[in-house]
């Protein structure tokens, strides 16, 4: 075991302070009375539960409520953190909303698309019931539509298009600019809704296509100029599997268009099995452990269970402080290499060997 | 490869083991481990939380009765006992065990290693400091374990005797009596300002700022907002508060007490620098004693009734620790390792006679044993002789 004892006085934080009441007591005796009320989180009230197409359901959630510290605003693309609790243990997921913020500040609901695989999914579709209260966490993400008012284009495959749904709508209502969707799916979710955009919205250019599994639609050059042959002048967003991602983001970058084409990712970073395995030291549990790539998953794969929530470098339930060593971003390329610094496990990768305060 | 540095100053019961033997005994100590988080899952998120909700209820009944019924005699006597316990809970079997991550698999950020601040003058973040980190690492290592007789007190005869040792006894009930307070400040190293001249009150005073928060709100809390809030009801509700973390401090400090300074307990000379994770899982098991007892004890010493265990696996959520026993011990047993446990009462004598013997100087303690023992012999003998002429 190699450890050496960190100065007595490099481990001050500045930032302590205490609790002068446990937010988790206070929330304790409020959830007694009404599980809505708490000091320290958001809940919300399953309103309603529907099964729509592609194997998704649509679940509407209502936040507002005397002492629930309320759930602010959103702007169309964001995405909220669900935590269900599931044999004792929390688990986090984002959903995007579907619905657009001038219909949550008329009627209090949130609206989102889950489509019905993983642990978290699953629950919200088979397990949970009308008038369960589940916590969220306020609006988050990066993904939405830029300031600056020019033609829009989106792509989308999959459960990918639930952020697109009410960033379609932002993009028709705030300007007459043309709006084009090109949407792949085996059984298109919010069909009806996107067709009577369509409808009502002249400057919407609608292309859902639908492929299958055995003859798989493809994105290419030639597709995108018969679609959108003026993609050139457009901001375009894109939200899908990780196969479209990266056909878009090379396309775009053999064009020289890639400073107008943002993305959302919604799948967890893991293992990299080609990356060089580096020595990991959590150090309060006095475990050493072997990282390859992604330190949640490497320290998973090693027997240890560090807490989680995202796995995707959003909700910052993984962050712990990085004694010494050097890792980098999965997301960003960043490196970071100073000592005592938080840091997320479950987007961060050991380039070198690691000691963690966990 | 290294061996353990064995004390020379008395004999280890625990046979030295080959390296060969070290490795696999390590594998085997894995191995239970990885035997029992497979089945960590929904029945100790059930118990955690059972935990903390036996914590929230018996604080609210017993504030209540101190403030309410606080001048009632018997009423007093159970709110502040029930106090003393809840506090004891809180710090043990909750605090103690979230704030080693035990329970950072459940995703709660309020159950969580990291984050957890108990109810205790010492801050969450200090603790981690001291206890998680150095103490676990280094344990029972001379000269980088703090908890060694924090710094006071003389544990072994590797530590050279002063004359402020004479003091050992009432030093370690001192400790015990105030083991809030004096344990919160552990991070401070005030030996440093008191004897070696290391720093100054002033850089103690900006060290702890962290330490003057928490303090703060531990007295506001207990000493001026609830008594304040009982009114009418002010003295009682403050004696209460006052004797309930007495109460807490003594049985937590018995508890420590007796997890590493009972007679067996091994202290080492430091080779940490070459030391191998098996070597490690030794020292932890030379270092660390058991007490035995029933279902209420364990409870209320947070497991740390199964300190061996708890030093091998500082991670597993403790409520596994009892299970994990019977296979250590075996383990102990093939490799002749002691694995020193015995009843509660046994072992915190051994404690109060090993803080006797380390206060006064070794030759002394020498003759005095000899004497003894000469004596014992000499009764003995007589006893042996007057039964023989009674049987003539």
């Amino acid at each position: 075991m190699q450890a050496t004892i960190a100065s007595n006085n490099d481990y001050q934080a500045n930032s302590y302070r205490p609790h002068w009441v446990r937010e988790d007591f206070a929330d304790f005796l409020l959830a007694k009375v009404n599980p809505l009320w708490t000091v320290s989180k958001t809940m919300a009230r399953i309103d309603n539960i529907e099964y729509i197409e592609d194997d998704m359901v649509k679940v509407t959630l209502s936040t507002k409520h005397l002492l629930n510290r309320r759930f602010a605003s959103f702007k169309p693309g964001q995405f909220i953190m669900v935590t269900v609790s599931i044999a004792g243990v929390r688990y986090q997921r984002a959903y995007s909303l579907v619905c657009t913020p001038e219909s949550y500040a008329k009627d209090g609901k949130l609206v989102i698309g889950v489509k019905k695989q993983g642990r978290v999914s699953g629950y919200l579709a088979y397990n949970a019931k009308i008038g369960d209260v589940i916590e969220i966490t306020p609006a988050g993400g990066e993904f939405m539509l830029k300031d600056e008012v020019t033609p829009v284009l989106f792509i989308s495959a999959g459960s990918g298009i639930t952020p697109i749904i009410p960033m379609v709508q932002e993009a028709l209502l705030r300007s007459t600019q043309p709006v084009t969707l090109i949407y792949y799916s085996r059984d298109p979710a919010f069909r009806t809704e996107l067709e009577t955009l369509a409808a009502i919205h002249a400057h919407f250019d609608l292309h859902i296509i639908v492929d299958s599994a055995e003859k798989p639609a493809r994105f290419d050059a030639d597709t995108l100029d018969r679609l959108c042959p003026d993609a050139a002048t457009r901001e375009t967003y894109v939200c899908a599997a990780p196969g479209l991602m990266k056909a878009t983001r090379l396309l775009w970058a053999e064009f020289g268009w890639s400073d107008r084409l943002s993305q959302e990712s919604f799948l967890p970073v893991t293992i990299d099995e080609n990356a060089e395995a580096q020595p990991v030291n959590f150090r309060r549990s006095q475990q050493e452990f072997e990282a390859k790539g992604n330190l949640l998953a490497s320290a998973e794969a090693a027997g240890l269970k560090p807490t989680y929530g995202c796995r995707m470098g959003i909700c910052n339930t993984c962050a712990c402080s990085k004694v010494s060593g050097t890792v980098r971003n999965q997301l960003t390329g960043e490196i970071n290499d100073q000592n005592n610094v938080q840091i997320k496990l479950c987007i961060s990768e050991a380039v070198g060997p690691v000691v963690i305060d966990l | 490869m290294n061996m353990i540095a064995t004390m020379p100053y008395k004999l280890s019961k625990s046979r030295v083991l080959t390296p060969d033997e070290i490795a696999e005994f390590g594998r085997r100590i894995e191995a239970i481990r990885a035997e029992t988080m497979a089945k960590v899952g929904e029945e100790d998120a059930k118990y955690v939380y059972k935990v903390r909700n036996f914590v929230r209820y018996t604080e609210i009944a017993s504030r209540a009765m101190l403030m309410f019924g606080g001048w009632i005699p018997p009423v007093w006597l159970l709110g502040t006992s029930m106090l003393g316990v809840s506090k004891i809970v809180e710090n043990m079997e909750l605090g103690h065990n979230v704030m080693h991550g035990q329970f950072d698999w459940l995703n709660d950020p309020t159950l969580n290693g990291t984050t957890y601040d108990w109810d205790t003058v010492c801050t969450g973040e200090d603790w981690k400091y001291t206890h998680n980190y150095m103490h676990h690492t280094y344990t029972n290592v001379i000269g980088k374990d703090h908890d060694i007789g924090y710094g006071v007190m003389r544990m072994t005869r590797a530590q050279e005797w002063e004359p402020r040792f004479l003091f050992n006894v009432p030093m370690g009930i001192f400790l015990s009596t105030g083991f809030e307070w004096l344990l919160s400040l552990q991070r401070l190293e005030l030996e440093q300002v008191l004897f070696t001249g290391e720093k100054t009150w002033k850089d103690v005073y900006v060290q702890s700022k962290n330490w003057r928060k928490k303090a703060l709100r531990q007295f506001g809390k207990d000493y001026v907002f609830f008594p304040l809030l009982a009114g009418p009801m002010f003295l009682p509700v403050l004696a209460g508060n006052a004797v309930a973390n007495l109460i807490r401090n003594w049985w937590a400090s018995a508890v420590i007490y007796c997890g590493h300074f009972t007679e067996d307990a091994e202290m080492m000379e430091d080779n940490t620098a070459n030391e191998t994770k098996a070597e490690w899982y030794l020292r932890q098991i030379r270092g660390s004693s058991n007490f035995t007892g029933g279902p209420i004890i364990h409870f209320m010493s947070g497991n740390l009734s199964h300190q061996i265990e708890h030093h091998l696996f500082p991670d597993v959520p403790a409520n596994r620790y009892q299970e994990m026993a019977p296979a250590v011990r075996a383990l102990c047993d093939e490799y002749g390792q002691n694995y020193n446990s015995a009843s509660f009462a046994k072992q915190f004598w051994t404690v109060w006679v090993r803080l006797a013997e380390h206060s006064l100087p070794d030759n002394m303690v020498d003759r005095l044993k000899r004497r003894f023992k000469r004596n014992a012999s000499v009764s003995n003998n007589l006893f042996k002789r007057l039964s023989q002429s009674e049987s003539v």
